[in-house]
């Protein structure tokens, strides 16, 4: 009993479900159906087409690619530009020669400050300093075997356009000159003067020893 | 295809496809809209449909599909929780009484037994035929019929106990 009042009210259910309908005439549908449709007039499909390119085009092309070609034979042709450009090259070519041939042979290059611009002649940047060592020096006398065997490293010299002036005046390697002394910071080169200013700063130093010794200070050691 | 051809073996299936649609879809108004899209879908390619040998079970699919790719989508937009919890309210809102419940427990079947009962205990088809509609095995549409027609009843004895406690009360 209890069952079959489940069965019936499962048939009921499905009977219900089944009883569903929609609400839509075929009409109804036939216009939407019609209004969905891709307008093809509106929005035309242009196929692609492989059409042959029309004599004149060819024509034009094949034109240009001659207008081309001549352009650049004549450029080629014309000489003057060759021979620029060969000018230029000789001219890279000796240039280089000359500076391999001034900078071969040299070891050491020094910088230099061209301090008067009036010079007419050409203006290096650097000079190669000849790195001459003194056949005999003085100091080869005074340094020890051991001190002379280091000095066997070639030294090296900043060239230096005040010392070359100067340099009929001292034939010394050291580069010491007599015939002057610096007193006090002041260039002195009378011997009589040296000898005066000397003295008297021997006198001002004796002087104030004298007078610190005159008079002791006691001092106060609080230890 | 004519129109007349089309309206006599396409267009008349718009109820059952409605009423298959209402199965996956939370309302009546999503059911109309599948129907609608798949038919014109149809008319748009009325040309071709006669390819298709059983016209009623290419139909069943095609909305089947249709549902499936709105849920999905719907899926993705409001996050699988947000749709059960919606589906659920809209549930309860319409659960006022015994044979809107029994319709709301058969919609939350799983799919498979969904469609089985639907075709066989609504539309009244044969085992083989569901067989053939929705591609599995006559033993397979046998099992899942079986699964979903017990857990309706079940449901519904539920239900009808509840309401027999009420009514002595």
């Amino acid at each position: 009993m209890n069952k079959d009042k489940f069965q019936d009210k499962y048939d009921e259910v499905f009977r219900n479900i089944k009883e569903e309908k929609m609400d839509w005439d075929f009409e109804d549908f036939l216009k939407k159906a019609e209004g969905n449709k891709p307008d093809a007039e509106e929005n035309p499909v242009i196929p692609i087409t492989k059409a042959k390119p029309s004599f004149p085009k060819w024509f034009w092309m094949a034109a240009c690619v001659v207008a081309v070609f001549g352009i650049g034979f004549l450029i080629n042709q014309h000489s003057d530009i060759n021979d620029q450009a060969q000018l230029v090259e000789n001219q890279i070519k000796q240039q280089k020669k000359d500076f391999i041939a001034e900078n071969n042979e040299h070891q050491g290059q020094v910088a230099v400050n061209h301090i008067n611009d009036s010079i007419a002649d050409a203006k290096k940047d650097s000079i190669f300093q000849e790195n001459t060592l003194a056949e005999k020096d003085l100091l080869d006398d005074i340094l020890p075997k051991r001190g002379r065997l280091k000095k066997e490293k070639r030294p090296k010299y900043a060239d230096n356009a005040t010392y070359k002036s100067d340099k009929s005046a001292s034939k010394d390697s050291t580069g010491y000159r007599d015939s002057y002394v610096i007193v006090n910071g002041k260039r002195i080169e009378n011997v009589e003067e040296a000898i005066n200013v000397t003295k008297y700063s021997f006198q001002i130093l004796a002087n104030n020893v004298s007078e610190k010794i005159v008079q002791p200070k006691v001092v106060d050691d609080d230890y | 295809m004519t129109q007349e051809t089309f309206k006599s073996t396409v267009f008349i299936l718009k109820d059952e496809m409605y009423r298959f649609a209402k199965r996956f879809v939370m309302s009546s108004d999503e059911a109309e809209d599948v129907v609608q899209e798949v038919m014109i879908r149809f008319w748009q390619k009325k040309e071709e449909l006669g390819q298709f040998g059983n016209l009623k079970s290419y139909a069943l699919k095609s909305v089947r599909n249709e549902c499936l790719n709105r849920l999905k989508h719907h899926d993705v937009k409001l996050g699988f929780a947000d749709l059960q919890l919606h589906r659920s309210e809209l549930y309860s809102m319409e659960v006022n009484n015994l044979k809107e419940q029994i319709i709301g427990f058969i919609n939350q079947l799983p799919e498979k037994q969904k469609m089985v009962i639907h075709l066989k205990d609504v539309e009244e088809y044969e085992v083989s035929e569901i067989s053939g509609m929705l591609e599995m095995e006559e033993n397979a549409v046998r099992v899942n019929l079986m699964r979903a027609r017990q857990k309706v009843k079940e449901q519904i004895s539920q239900l009808m106990d509840y309401e027999q406690r009420q009514i002595s009360r």
